[in-house]
């Protein structure tokens, strides 16, 4: 695991307390892959960019491992990123995990790995929320809207990605199995056990009463999905899936899954104030895929509705510091959109990223933000939701 | 610390001025801890520099209760209560002068502010042989010093306790709201020593943190006490009773004290002169304070400059880090202090000169 430059959030040992294991700076982490493995130089420094990342699982040390593993082995790397959406479309911060994915993605391949990278639709996890559930017709009228969408996605940035839908793979034989494994696995376990504690950390805390109504299902489905895979880029909360996950490989002697976690993802047009006042989503962002997470689908970019004019308000209200240390809303915008401007001129470099140059001139960063969403984002999506 | 060729007494000298840092910082952590207070750290990273105050930044505000709304009315650029009362036991000394410098800022930041004069409870608490010569040394001294604050008169309700009828009734409406028991139970059995003081805690202190509430004022809204760790139980109280009668529970923002020129760990006292500066003192006795005032360093400069000294207890530091509004110099200073390379005699005249210069308006 490497160390997060924001100490005062994620990998505060206050907020994760006794869930730590291994800690190495980034440096470090660096240092100890570079010497054992000195193609994968790049790709360390890549995992640990302070600008991209919030922290990896077990630590980019083992996916490092885990990858070199299975190129001896010459078997497929199967990268993933899970996804639910709601009726508000496509946020920009989904465009994040597509893009970091396929940076990946193509580096493995320039190094010689089998790789296949999925982002998974997960259809049925969106009918599984209670307030969506009369909202049927309409979430599955949106998967197709949805697909179309991320085929154009897929095309414009040129993303080696497959996309699957959740129900499909819940008819595999796979994972099937897997869901029985787990499934018996926690009916096995008390309330009190730190499998839920985990799993209870996955949501919101106004969604846990719901969470717990329905015995956690759409957790278990989501770590029983993720076992199909070998490493998953996801949000930062989604590390309690995952411990929860190493809990039960550990004891039934599974192969743990490799996460890696991006910088959260924040709402826009918010001034200092609201993340002082809302200390979960200073943690942790919203959910990224969630356009309605929170209630705040007003302040954030969804493709083929925000418009550019909304685009520049937002942005130009918004709350962004140069102190490394706290939440930084337009700069996740900002790499966002050069990464998108990288993609669509089929450069597959693994970016690099200096949070200081960056955070350096608040204004500038601003400026150069609006231009690139709007140029290499919005315009590609108009009218497309 | 280095301690190659140190005299072994500055070396005791320099450990028993660590140990004074230390029951300090353990001091300042335990009541936040003991109390439910917030850490300002987190508002400190996040507070942009447009909106930062001194007290934030040189750590003389401490800790926080539920500050969150209040600063949510003030990036939104909206108007906020402050309630800061002041008992005139003495002439005002720098000590109050912290806390008249940070309600200038949060008045800049948007707070209406309501000063009230305690003069009651300097009687109560028998500081004042009577409620006349409370009132007399608040006309003649206090009221005239804190004028030169230039605070907004149209944003600034500066007036007697005893002299407010307002006050009157709403702590007679107030105190049925509060049995005896609730007020020993906060105050301690040893806190109330008449009837008076009973009232005036148990009432009357209530009444003014919540009067911008009243409906006179424009009814419930955020309220913000700066207070010292020791008013903490009547701001307690005040949220109890604010939930009670529909009213806002008021934040707190606590300040540390500003320390005694004599004892860093004792604060500066209006009754004890050597300890403090008052706002009138002239270049004379600011210079003779200043001179024989309690310092972070050891006797011997050759250990000094090896050693290093301890700022954070040094009282004629303090005096710059409450109240000089440099950042670069008093890094500087604190810096060379830290290192050793700071003399005292230079620190001294430095903060003289500081001090002076501040002081001039108050003359």
């Amino acid at each position: 695991m490497f160390c997060s430059p924001r100490q005062a959030g994620f990998f505060n040992s206050q907020r994760v307390d006794n869930l730590m294991a291994e800690f190495l700076s980034p440096k470090q982490a660096v240092l100890v892959r570079v010497q054992v493995y000195p193609h994968m130089k790049k790709l360390t420094q890549f995992l640990t960019s302070n600008t991209l990342f919030e922290a990896a699982l077990p630590s980019v040390k083992e996916l490092v491992d885990l990858l070199e593993k299975k190129k001896t082995d010459n078997q497929t790397i199967n990268l993933f990123y899970g996804e639910t959406y709601d009726e508000f479309g496509i946020t920009i911060d989904s465009l994040k995990y597509y893009f970091i994915l396929s940076f990946i993605h193509f580096h493995l391949e320039k190094l010689g790995f089998k790789v296949k990278s999925i982002v998974v639709q997960a259809d049925t996890a969106s009918l599984i929320n209670k307030s969506a559930q009369d909202k049927e017709l309409e979430l599955n009228k949106q998967k197709d809207q949805r697909l179309e969408l991320l085929e154009k996605i897929m095309k414009t940035y040129h993303l080696p990605i497959e996309t699957k839908l959740m129900s499909d793979l819940f008819k595999s034989s796979q994972y099937q199995q897997n869901i029985k494994l787990v499934s018996k696995y926690a009916q096995s376990l008390t309330q009190d056990n730190k499998f839920f504690f985990n799993l209870e950390k996955t949501v919101l805390r106004n969604r846990i009463k719901q969470e717990r109504q329905t015995k956690f299902k759409y957790a278990l489905e989501a770590i029983a999905t993720s076992m199909l895979f070998d490493i998953k880029i996801g949000p930062p909360r989604e590390q309690f899936y995952d411990r929860a996950q190493h809990l039960m490989a550990d004891e039934l002697k599974l192969d743990k899954l490799g996460s890696i976690y991006l910088k959260p993802s924040y709402p826009l047009d918010q001034n200092f104030a609201f993340f002082l006042s809302n200390p979960e989503i200073e943690e942790f962002g919203l959910t990224p895929y969630k356009a309605g997470s929170n209630k705040m689908n007003d302040s954030r970019i969804i493709l083929g509705r925000t418009t550019s004019n909304q685009l520049g308000a937002m942005i130009s209200k918004s709350f962004e510091s140069p102190n490394p240390d706290v939440a930084h809303p337009i700069l996740d915008l900002f790499v966002i959109a050069d990464m998108a401007k990288k993609l669509t001129s089929q450069n597959q470099d693994l970016p690099d990223y200096s949070q200081a140059k960056l955070l350096n001139d608040i204004e500038a960063l601003k400026e150069k933000t609006i231009t690139l969403v709007d140029r290499k984002i919005l315009r590609r999506f108009k009218n497309e939701n | 610390m280095k301690t190659n060729h140190t005299n072994p007494l500055s070396q005791q000298e320099y450990a028993q001025k660590q140990a004074i840092k230390r029951r300090l910082d353990e001091y300042y952590s335990l009541q936040q801890k003991k109390n439910g207070l917030k850490s300002l750290n987190k508002i400190k990273q996040y507070l942009p520099d447009d909106y930062s105050l001194l007290a934030l930044k040189r750590g003389t505000a401490i800790a926080h209760l539920d500050l969150e709304p209040i600063l949510e009315l003030i990036a939104k650029g909206e108007e906020f209560s402050v309630v800061s009362g002041l008992n005139p036991s003495s002439q005002l000394h720098l000590g109050h002068k912290v806390l008249f410098d940070l309600l200038k800022d949060l008045q800049n930041l948007g707070a209406n502010l309501f000063i009230p004069i305690t003069d009651l409870e300097s009687y109560f608490d028998n500081k004042q042989s009577s409620v006349e010569q409370a009132k007399k040394i608040t006309k003649e001294k206090i009221i005239p010093a804190i004028k030169k604050f230039n605070f907004d008169e149209k944003k600034t309700n500066l007036y007697l306790l005893s002299e407010s009828q307002e006050i009157i009734n709403f702590s007679l409406e107030l105190s049925k709201h509060i049995t005896p028991e609730e007020v020993k139970r906060v105050f301690g059995d040893d806190g109330v020593d008449n009837v008076g003081q009973m009232f005036y805690r148990g009432a009357m202190q209530l009444a003014q943190i919540l009067q911008p509430q009243l409906p006179q004022h424009g009814g419930p809204k955020h309220t913000l006490i700066p207070v010292g760790i020791d008013q903490h139980p009547y701001i307690l109280l005040a949220r109890d009773i604010a939930k009670k009668i529909g009213m806002i529970p008021p934040s707190e923002l606590v300040i540390k004290f500003q320390q005694s020129l004599l004892d860093p760990e004792k604060k500066m006292s209006g009754s004890k002169p050597k300890t403090a500066i008052y706002l009138d003192d002239s270049e004379e006795e600011i210079r003779k304070k200043i001179n024989r005032a309690y310092t972070g360093s050891v006797s011997i400069l050759a250990d000094h400059r090896q050693l290093g000294g301890i700022p954070d207890i040094c009282s004629v530091f303090s005096l710059l880090n409450s109240h000089c509004q440099d950042d670069d110099k008093v890094k500087k200073l604190r810096d060379q202090y830290l290192s050793g390379k700071l003399l005292m005699k230079d620190l001294k005249a430095a903060t003289i000169e500081f001090i002076v210069k501040t002081l001039e308006r108050f003359a």
